[in-house]
């Protein structure tokens, strides 16, 4: 069983080395680091495209270490972990080219990048941990190396984002810890995948699993932002743009969501869960968070935080799907795992692009924004449409699976708040992409550092107008417009090819009939 | 227990040449002072580790009867209780060792003559103190190492330095008359000082538990328990600063010790579940205390100052969990007074190299004008900044914080996760809602400094952002790293002699 440990070392150090690397370095030493965050992202991206088809075609990876008496730290690469790496390391590589061009004149960038690539190997560590005490290491690690990064302005608007970011995970994360020692107390250390421990002790237990449970799942929902446990995620949204990135969609809201799947299906299993009746409740949290989440994006005209509170919403659908047991749902459930991380890094890195290039961050600064920005605009609407859940994007994907999911074992209220909760997703985002694309501008000045960025690109000696062709091209620098148009088209193609296989949507499914059907 | 051979060699130097060679550096000057302090520093910590790794590769704790002139004899006892104030006084003391030696480099005249005489009996007492064998000893090395602090804080000079120490003194005294009180009541009825066999010797005596509790309200007054602490802020705040981190860290920890071996070595039979719910009680109350009164400190050593008396009720919440056999909370109790050590020394060596980089920062503001002095104890608002002026000191800072409030990867979270364990076991649901508090009660009052230090400053950053004190402070803090990411280490030592068998 402990075979192929290796290659989890060399992932893991992929991630850990490129930290330990750049923290010292000097701030002007730019080439340097930019190299080695793309070769560390590069690197693990290709380690992760071997440990997936390791594990396709049958291998066990498994790291052990000895860490407290009787208590091992575990990594092992099961599907679902690996289905979480593998999206973490696809959108690290991306969100690491667009952070470097976005910070290309910041401050601190080698403490800023020595934290991003610590906040990513802490994601590893979360989604292979093979067992509670390890994954809340990781977790608790993530937290710690994710607040530096939000308080990077170094403002007042930041510091108070900080201290309600620290206020919340803290506080979450103290709760988790409750629960995982108390599990620890009752049932010893149990490995994900093996819930016939917890099922055994269901009898005589069944009162303290079901507030070890309750409290697992707060803590966990600080990070997974239910209501009423989001408040810091709105306003942790000062952070600069690839931190949002990386926040909404790969590290932090996952990892939260990430664990509640883990314990709901890795941990507890469904049939335990279900005979607990704690699965209703959390159903229901779930569609309310949907819904309120939907409802406050309205009436945001901050982008950043219109966006917020729609990660607020759609990470919900996770915990929906992941809730109702069903093949169907849990497969929408974890094909949208990798969904909402690849539209939502889409619509920050677009929202980044506007207000960084063109000092566009309010939705009623908008317009004219589609003609001044036209690749920009093209991908945030791809993912815009993809958040509303129209055809042919993979949004569209995730809502048929969990509204065929829940029909098929009879919870049919969860369509009525899938239809409304995309009904609030086109009130909020149609107004802006109609704004965007069809409003007259206003006397609204060229940004200078368009104008700037434009001109950077440009061969020296060749002056070239705000107005030519090439510069509209050059809406953004290549290091911002690449990861934008890389992840929005992956939102269609995604989508188009889901039935084929190996896709999200197909790897999803083989891991749901794992769960449900056993083992193969 | 295992009588062993007595190894001669390293008693003498992890008690005796410390001691020595503190005293030899009295009549030198210059170099000569610094290099005997080095030398003596080096060869104490050595012998001091090896006694550790001793320890901890033994099965058991080891008895070592010494036999003297005329008769006299004293039984030292090698455990793991021991292990553990050994280790922090090597790795602070040589820490805050190597920062005076730094700061000396160019002048050792403004150094004052006492301070490594004074210091280096101070460690030689404390190592003294992990390893006696009876209560009269130990009572004698608590006034020792108690004159020794009090002297040193007062050796910065000034009016406010001289007052802190005046208080620490008369409280260390007042602890001192008490203690001794209560050890001559256990001698007259149990006709014994020693740890071995006292709880036998006294369990049918009348008056034997007042000596004890009365020895115990010593202790608890040098601890300091709060609210007995008044002394204490003033003093760490006051003392130089290559003396506070051992105060801080370390010094509180000897009266920690004795109350230890002596309720859970010695006379466990005659700690009472109650006596020891209201020790947890009382743990409980220091904990809300100095985290409240942290929440409010105007300047960041008094604010850390306040953290060590909240950190040291978190250890007294253990004695409810040991009384009640739950082995996790003595293995927690050890880890944390092991990692609570080098954390909060490497936090007040932080804040010395932070408050200078400040006030440098407000000279070059205030151009032509004079800021306002710094003091001694930085005000919070004054250090906002600090991560860009001074990065190392403030990532030495930033983890020992982590490992305060008890977060992985540091051993203060082994050390929560222990307790937590053990509470958890036993159904004591007052004592995981304290820990659970003190978790957010320390993030809170942290954070009050860790979040401003993010600020941008707004002069350009400095040229030189580091030095070897840096390096100390981060060294020390990396300690925590290991012990959390190799908890065995201190779980694996936490064993050795310990009082109840798991299980």
């Amino acid at each position: 069983m402990t075979g192929g440990g290796g290659l989890l070392l060399a992932l893991m150090a992929a991630s850990f080395l490129p930290a330990a690397l750049i923290f010292p370095l000097p701030e002007a030493w730019e080439t340097t680091r930019r190299t080695i965050n793309l070769v560390g992202a590069g690197v693990k991206v290709v380690l992760v495209v071997v440990l997936a088809i390791g594990v396709f075609t049958g291998a066990q990876y498994e790291l052990r270490a000895t860490f407290l008496p009787g208590i091992d730290l575990v990594l092992r690469a099961d599907p679902i972990p690996v289905l979480f790496v593998f999206l973490s390391a696809l959108l690290w590589f991306t969100t690491t080219i667009y952070a470097i061009g976005y910070l290309a004149r910041g401050d601190h960038r080698s403490r800023f990048f020595g934290f991003f690539s610590l906040c990513v190997a802490s994601t590893v560590g979360i989604a292979l941990a093979g067992n509670l005490v390890t994954f809340l290491l990781f977790y608790e690690l993530l937290t710690v190396t994710t607040y530096p990064l939000v308080v990077h302005q170094g403002d007042e608007k930041a510091r108070a984002a900080g201290r309600v970011y620290l206020l919340y995970t803290v506080t979450g994360g103290a709760v988790l810890l409750l629960g995982t020692v108390w599990l620890q107390v009752v049932a010893g250390t149990v490995t994900f995948g093996d819930t016939a421990v917890l099922t055994g002790l269901a009898s005589e237990q069944r009162t303290t699993l079901t507030v070890i449970f309750v409290l697992l799942i707060a803590g966990l929902g600080v990070k997974a932002a239910l209501v009423p446990l989001h408040g810091w995620l709105p306003r942790a949204m000062v952070a600069p743009a690839p931190v949002s990135a990386l926040l909404h969609a790969v590290a932090v809201v996952k990892a939260g969501v990430y664990g509640i799947v883990r314990v709901v299906h890795d941990l507890y299993g469904a049939p335990l869960a279900t005979e607990l009746g704690v699965l209703t409740p959390l159903a229901v949290l779930a569609a309310v968070t949907i819904v309120y989440g939907s409802l406050r994006a309205l009436v945001q005209d901050d982008i950043k935080r219109r966006l917020a509170f729609s990660t607020v919403s759609q990470l919900s659908y996770i915990v929906l799907g992941a809730s109702i047991v069903s093949l169907v749902s849990v497969t929408g459930a974890l094909a949208h795992l990798v969904h909402q991380g690849v539209m939502k890094v889409t619509l920050f890195y677009c929202a980044g692009i506007l207000s960084r290039n063109y000092g566009i961050s309010r939705v009623s600064q908008m317009a004219g924004a589609g003609r001044r920005a036209p690749v920009t605009m093209t991908m945030l609407t791809i993912a815009a449409l993809g958040k509303i859940g129209v055809p042919p994007t993979v949004g569209f994907v995730t809502k048929w699976h969990l509204g065929l999911g829940a029909a098929d074992v009879g919870q049919t209220w969860v369509i009525a708040v899938l239809l409304a909760s995309s009904a609030l997703n086109a009130a909020y985002f149609l107004p802006m992409l109609s704004r965007a694309w069809f409003a007259r501008e206003e006397e609204v000045p060229a940004h200078p550092r368009a104008a700037s960025a434009a001109a950077a690109v440009t061969p020296a000696g060749v002056r070239i107008t705000g107005s030519s062709i090439i510069a509209k091209l050059r809406e953004a620098d290549l290091w911002l417009l690449f990861p934008a148009v890389l992840t929005g088209t992956s939102v269609l193609v995604l989508g188009i090819l889901a039935g084929l296989p190996s896709s999200p949507v197909d790897w999803a499914e083989g891991i749901a009939r794992v769960l449900f059907e056993g083992r193969p | 227990m295992t009588a062993t051979t007595i190894p001669w060699p390293w008693l003498f130097a992890a008690i005796a040449l410390p001691a020595l060679g503190g005293v030899a550096t009295w009549p030198l000057r210059g170099r000569a002072r610094s290099a005997t302090a080095a030398a003596t520093l080096l060869v104490s910590a050595a012998a001091a580790l090896a006694l550790v790794v001793a320890i901890a590769r033994s099965p058991g704790p080891a008895t070592w009867e010494l036999t003297g002139p005329a008769g006299s004899s004293l039984t030292l006892v090698a455990d793991g209780l021991s292990a553990g104030l050994l280790l922090i006084v090597a790795l602070v003391g040589s820490g805050v060792g190597a920062v005076a030696l730094w700061e000396d480099r160019d002048d050792a005249r403004q150094r004052h003559r006492g301070h490594w005489p004074l210091s280096l009996v101070l460690w030689a007492g404390l190592v003294a103190l992990a390893l006696v064998g009876d209560l009269l000893s130990a009572y004698l090395l608590l006034e020792l190492v108690g004159l020794c602090g009090a002297l040193l804080v007062t050796f910065r000079g000034g009016r406010a330095p001289l007052l802190a120490g005046a208080r620490y003194l008369v409280a260390e005294l007042v602890a001192s008359l008490t203690m001794l009180f209560g050890v001559a009541l256990v001698w007259w009825q149990a006709g014994t000082v020693a740890y071995a066999g006292l709880g036998a010797a006294l369990a049918d005596t009348r008056f034997g538990w007042v000596g004890l509790a009365v020895i115990t309200v010593g202790l608890l007054v040098k601890m300091p328990l709060a609210p007995l602490h008044i002394w204490l802020p003033a003093a760490h705040t006051q003392a130089p600063s290559a003396v506070s981190p051992f105060l801080s860290g370390v010094m509180v920890k000897a009266a920690v010790v004795v109350l230890a071996r002596l309720w859970f070595l010695s006379t466990p039979e005659l700690l009472t579940p109650e006596a020891a719910r209201l020790l947890g009680g009382l743990g409980a109350l220091a904990v809300v205390w100095g985290s409240l009164t942290a929440l409010r400190s105007r300047g960041l050593k008094r604010l850390v100052a306040a953290s060590t008396v909240s950190q040291l009720g978190l250890l007294l919440l253990s004695v409810p969990l040991v009384a009640a056999g739950a082995l996790q909370g003595w293995t927690g109790a050890l880890v944390l007074v092991v990692t609570h050590g080098v954390a909060k020394a490497a936090m007040l060596l932080a804040i010395t190299c932070m408050a200078e980089s400040a006030a440098d920062a407000e000279v070059v503001r205030a151009g032509d004008g004079e800021p306002p002095p710094m003091g001694h104890d930085p005000e919070l608002d004054r250090l906002a900044g600090s991560a860009t002026r001074r990065p190392v000191a403030l990532l030495a800072f930033g983890v020992a914080a982590l490992s305060l409030v008890g977060l992985p990867p540091t051993g203060g979270f082994i050390a929560k996760w222990y307790l937590l364990l053990g509470a958890v076991a036993l159904d004591r649901w007052w004592i995981v809602g304290t820990i659970v508090l003190a978790t957010l009660l320390t993030a809170a009052y942290l954070t009050r400094f860790l979040l401003p230090a993010f600020a941008t400053p707004e002069e350009s950053p400095p040229t030189r952002a580091w030095d070897a004190r840096d390096v100390v402070a981060l060294l020390l803090a990396a300690t925590t790293l290991v012990f959390g990411l190799l908890p065995r280490l201190l779980v694996d030592l936490a064993q050795v002699g310990a009082p109840v068998s798991g299980g």
